[in-house]
């Protein structure tokens, strides 16, 4: 896929990850344990060869750039092609893909030497082997190749900011819906593939006609004119739109076959590496269905949680149904269920804090909690 | 080049035939260590903690791991690039004369007179790479400089029915050394060299080359330098070291320096973010505890798959646990992939080894499984005492998992 250059556009509606996005934007939210939403698209395209990648962000910047740095760790620090970060043209204009950014950086992507260019969304969690994609896209002769998940359900909070395709006959998509899923729809990847000469014809027209949203402006008027075809994903998939579907994807990598397939099916999800000692467990740990990482210090009850790096959590507290971000302290006799808590927030001795799962309780970071004022 | 006042000469060849299998394919200082590290890693981590940036690495015995390991020094901040210093292997080599094999550890520091030379240092700091300690070199190299020694050699008391084991300093009050004796069958002093030695690099440097014409010599600084120095009353000063130290050169130290790591008096206090203990990272995903596991007393690092029942144990990266087995005092390195219903006891699992189900690990001693190995389903290996059966219930995931 030597090729291929890949741009990672940015989500923009940052509103509905609520204190997730206070201080970063989404692709730099924390998921897994010990990944960045970025790493899944990031580590999908270098995975498949690919080694010139454009990153579009929002102006809350700091995280993600200190997370990819020079890019090593994707094997993006090169002489030829790398990792690039692309500022985004406005921060107001809540499109679904927004050419605009794109055509702010558009000397980039002219400069670059590959033929094709894949876009992918920030926030799209899956294992997916591009280089199939890439596959399918020359034997079919398409202009467009949108990547699709046939059986994907957004959760009832997420469904209106889905993007929903029409499939026609021998693979080809004959429309696109955004919002309201209609009958017998697939659900868009926010992945396409196509040439950059086609990319850089649709910047134009973005910027002399001002349609400047791809899938709502530009995408529904070239069904007739352009091939798109569609590539379906069979693998696990998560779309994170919002704080809810944040919490119930990672609880679903608990599930053995989620882990297996996203962390070790078709190849390894990059991220920065950290030094730590591995975790370390006490004679009164008590650990089931959990996530953790090193630097974590478990000295209490953690059931169904996830636990990123060099948390602690003190004797006789008790952790459900949770996931705790880096460096999050929970004292002793703390009692914890249903809570995502954002990174070094500390939680007082002998406090409660309970929800309900389907509505999980979002702690800011480095807040804390308990203990009087 | 730059004048450093102190570089450090790290020596890393040594077999360490002692530690049976593990080092069948590596150096001693490669020897993996507390569930993410190796041997080296304590002294590199030290070197950069303490200020020094200049660190050379002797290497002889099987050095393709440690190269690989060492690698640019990124992982320890000591990159060789772009930098005046960093990390540098130096491995015996020819020139117009011939060469030879490092004979022995001044030897080698002898081989490498050029190296040290470009630096002209003021102070060389010689250490080695199979200690697990954490030290601050730059107080050692302070009390060196105010006690204005020739040389100062690092020591720690150790208990006097071990004492034997080590090369002994006898010192007078001021904490000078009278008198040094290797591994004494009856020691008078119980305060062993810990292998650590700063030399003003003018003195070193006239011992080396008068040495090495000596051919009695073992040319070891222990056995012939040091012994030298003192008959000849150089100013050689002991600096106590207070903390944890360990010598990892038997599987029995390696073992019991292994599960100190499990200690809740926590010697090395390998949680400090001011003393990071440094290591090159490899990508895994986070470890995964399922639903019917129980892990007690134990460091579990990233990638391992966890179902059984961990005791008081410790788990390299990529360790796969079936159900119903129970791991207890043992060390499993990187990638070994445990079947079911297995009880490990008092065992060291080498890299990527498979031990099929229901086998029986562990004796009286400490049995060595050695890396790659497969063990088929019911092994026994080692002579297990008073270990009670467990029952099986396979499951279908793992299975799939175990491949």
């Amino acid at each position: 896929m030597k090729n291929v250059m890949g741009i990672i556009h940015h989500k923009k509606d940052e509103e509905a990850f609520r204190e997730l996005t206070k201080h970063r934007c989404v692709a730099a939210i924390p998921f897994g344990g010990k990944y960045r939403l970025v790493d899944f698209p990031l580590s999908n395209m270098t995975n498949a060869g690919i080694s010139n990648v454009g990153i579009i962000t929002s102006l809350k910047l700091r995280s993600l750039i200190d997370h990819l740095g020079t890019g090593k760790e994707w094997g993006l620090d090169r002489k030829r092609d790398g990792l690039f970060i692309l500022p985004a043209a406005s921060e107001k204009n809540k499109r679904w893909l927004d050419l605009e950014d794109i055509y702010a950086n558009q000397d980039y992507i002219a400069n670059s030497k590959q033929e094709y260019v894949l876009l992918s969304g920030s926030n799209i969690v899956c294992n997916l082997d591009l280089r199939k994609v890439m596959a399918f896209h020359s034997e079919k002769k398409a202009d467009l190749t949108i990547v699709y998940s046939e059986g994907y359900k957004f959760l009832p909070e997420d469904a209106a900011s889905g993007v929903y395709l029409q499939k026609g006959a021998k693979g080809r998509v004959t429309d696109v819906s955004v919002g309201v899923p209609t009958e017998n729809v697939v659900v868009s990847m926010d992945m396409y593939l196509l040439k950059k000469s086609l990319l850089l014809k649709l910047l134009n027209e973005c910027s002399s006609l001002g349609k400047c949203d791809f899938i709502s402006e530009v995408l529904p008027e070239k069904f007739k004119e352009m091939k798109i075809y569609g590539y379906a994903h069979e693998g696990y998939l998560g779309i994170i739109n919002s704080w809810q579907s944040f919490y119930k994807h990672q609880m679903e990598l608990l599930n053995p076959k989620v882990w297996q397939e996203l962390f070790f099916a078709k190849g390894l999800i990059h991220t920065k590496l950290k030094d730590g000692p591995p975790a370390r467990y006490s004679e009164e740990a008590h650990v089931q269905n959990v996530f953790a990482t090193p630097g974590c210090l478990i000295e209490g009850r953690v059931e169904n949680s996830i636990l990123f790096r060099k948390v602690k959590i003190g004797s006789g507290a008790v952790v459900r149904n949770s996931i705790l971000m880096p460096r999050v302290e929970i004292e002793e006799d703390v009692i914890l269920d249903g809570v995502i808590l954002d990174k070094s927030v500390r939680i007082k001795k002998g406090m409660k804090l309970i929800s309900n799962k389907e509505d999980p309780v979002i702690i800011e970071k480095n807040r804390v909690i308990g203990g009087g004022l | 080049m730059k004048r450093k006042e102190c570089i450090a000469m790290l020596l890393a060849g040594g077999q360490g035939s002692r530690l049976r299998v593990l080092t069948k394919n590596l150096a001693k200082p490669a020897v993996p260590f507390g569930g993410k590290y190796r041997i080296i890693d304590f002294s590199m981590s030290n070197c950069i903690n303490s200020g020094i940036d200049t660190v050379g690495v002797l290497t002889q015995y099987k050095p393709q791991v440690l190269n690989a390991y060492i690698g640019v020094g990124s992982a320890w901040d000591l990159q060789c690039y772009s930098r005046d210093g960093g990390v540098t292997i130096l491995p015996p080599y020819v020139n117009e004369d011939g060469g030879e094999w490092y004979l022995g550890t001044a030897h080698s520091i002898y081989q490498n007179l050029d190296f040290i030379e470009k630096y002209n240092p003021k102070y060389v700091l010689i250490i080695s790479g199979d200690h697990v300690y954490k030290m601050n070199y730059s107080l050692m190299l302070k009390e060196h400089k105010e006690k204005k020694a020739d040389v100062t050699i690092s020591v720690i008391e150790v208990a006097w029915d071990e004492a034997s084991r080590f090369g002994l300093m006898n010192t007078d009050e001021q904490g000078n050394i009278v008198e040094f004796e290797e591994k004494p069958e009856h020691p008078k002093s119980n305060l062993a060299s810990m292998g650590v030695y700063i030399f003003n690099w003018s003195v070193l440097k006239a011992y080396l080359e008068k040495d090495v014409l000596n051919p009695e010599s073992a040319h070891d600084f222990g056995k012939n330098v040091i012994p030298l120095m003192l008959q000849e009353k150089l100013k050689l000063h002991a600096y106590p070291f207070k903390g944890y130290w360990r010598d990892v050169g038997t599987v029995e130290s390696y073992w019991e320096a292994s599960m100190d790591m499990l200690d809740d008096r926590n010697f090395l206090n390998y949680f400090d973010d001011n003393w990071n203990i440094y290591s090159a990272t490899v990508m895994q995903p986070p470890h995964y505890i399922a639903a019917e596991a129980e892990i007690k007393n134990s460091l579990i690092s990233d990638g391992c798959w966890i179902d059984g029942e961990i005791k008081h144990s410790i788990l390299f990266p990529g360790v796969l646990v079936g159900k119903d087995s129970i791991i207890k005092d043992s060390i499993i390195m990187a990638g070994a992939q445990i079947g079911q219903g297995v009880r490990i006891e008092k065992a060291i699992i080498g890299e990527k080894a498979v031990i099929g189900k229901n086998s029986v690990i562990g004796g009286e001693g400490i049995t060595v499984i050695e890396d790659d190995l497969k063990l088929e389903d019911n092994s026994q290996v080692g002579l297990l005492i008073n270990l009670k059966k467990v029952e099986k219930h396979p499951t279908e995931e793992i299975k799939e998992l175990l491949g």
